[in-house]
């Protein structure tokens, strides 16, 4: 990756400090900020729609929105997703760990019996999910890649 | 309109190299900070706490015997809010880490304050709820749900109310000049434990309050 001159700081004509613009970087922030919302709403319209609905059915599509925004908020604002592969296994491990382990125990206690086993078949589904999201992408770690990073990049 | 340029490359050790890397720590083996592969560790450990909570809370809503119950007390409305409030926050991290990363530590600051405002806020809105919630007939004791319902969100209050004390620290360490921008990485795993407070609360809001 190769070093970049990127303007940090700007000033006007009389030489008073304005402040660096938002990067593009910054902007990727903004979007991702804004479909958060955008998933939040959804899943509030969809809770208040729950009381025509059946149980298992309206859990499923809450459960794959959460799941969105989780991995959003992980992969970008946590850079999990360009962040060191250590890094990365090592949360995905305990999130992993977790989703199966309690998984199993909510199973155990008949706690899925209502809505059949296919809300465990959807957890399994997400965790595999997640683990194949996060992938890969070895090298490139948090902090370095700023190519997009800067007012001269838009 | 002029430009002053800074350096932002990360991939190249210093001139200093040997006695520690690109962010001021000590070289390690892994060619990765021993603080952030630590902050990673932690919150895997996390999943777990919160998990066993989650699991718990599960288990138990659906097995008391006398009320309140969850549809009898839960206003949606409020606690949408609030997980609107927890969203934002993570947009004001990330724009702080991002500040410190172009060297820019007035804005880093402000960053920094309006993160542990809001997670006041959120801190706030969670106290208001736990005394509605009180007034209504739910304790601690009243029955599984309540049990369960306040040690879940509790620690999650207690996680948040954490995080705003170390962005505090953070903006009180910028203003005496202790953090620059080669220790941004300590922004950075503030940061993460910032964010994944918000993540928890994320499955906690869908998982506890949305699904009946």
């Amino acid at each position: 990756m190769s070093a970049e001159q990127l303007p940090a700081h700007y000033f006007d004509e009389k030489g008073e400090y304005i402040g660096p613009a938002f990067t593009a970087r910054d902007k990727q922030y903004l979007k991702i900020f804004v479909v958060l919302l955008m998933l939040t709403g959804a899943e509030v319209g969809l809770s208040y729609t729950s009381l025509e609905t059946k149980k298992a059915a309206f859990a499923l599509p809450m459960l794959a929105l959460a799941f969105i925004k989780f991995v959003l908020v992980a992969g970008y604002f946590m850079h999990l997703r360009l962040d060191s592969p250590l890094m990365r296994r090592l949360f995905i491990m305990g999130a992993v760990l977790a989703g199966f382990c309690y998984s199993a125990v909510l199973s155990a206690v008949g706690q899925f019996r209502g809505a059949g086993h296919w809300i465990v078949y959807l957890g399994v589904a997400l965790v595999l999910l997640f683990v194949w999201v996060f992938r890969g992408n070895d090298g490139v770690v948090m902090g370095v890649d700023h190519g997009d990073a800067g007012p001269g990049a838009h | 309109m002029t430009a002053a340029t800074v350096d932002i490359d990360h991939t190249h050790a210093p001139a200093s190299a040997g006695h520690g890397d690109d962010h001021g720590h000590h070289a390690t083996a892994t060619g990765i900070s021993n603080e952030k592969v630590a902050m990673w560790a932690f919150l895997g450990s996390e999943c777990l706490l919160f998990g066993a909570l989650i699991a718990t809370y599960l288990v138990y809503k659906g097995r008391s015997i006398n009320g309140p119950f969850p549809k009898d007390i839960y206003d949606i409305p409020f606690t949408s809010a609030s997980s609107f409030i927890l969203l934002m926050s993570s947009l004001t991290m990330v724009l702080a880490v991002s500040s410190i990363e172009r060297n820019d530590h007035k804005r880093l600051r402000l960053w920094l304050t309006v993160t542990a405002l809001l997670g006041a806020s959120f801190i706030a809105g969670q106290i208001y709820e736990f005394t509605a919630f009180v007034r209504e007939g739910l304790t601690l004791k009243t029955n599984l749900f309540g049990s369960s319902f306040f040690v879940l969100t509790g620690f999650h209050g207690v996680h948040v109310t954490l995080g705003i004390l170390m962005l505090l620290s953070l903006v009180n360490l910028s203003r005496r000049g202790k953090i620059t921008q080669a220790k941004a990485e300590t922004v950075e795993i503030v940061g993460l434990y910032w964010h994944f407070v918000d993540v928890v609360w994320i499955v906690i809001f869908t998982v506890i309050y949305l699904i009946p």
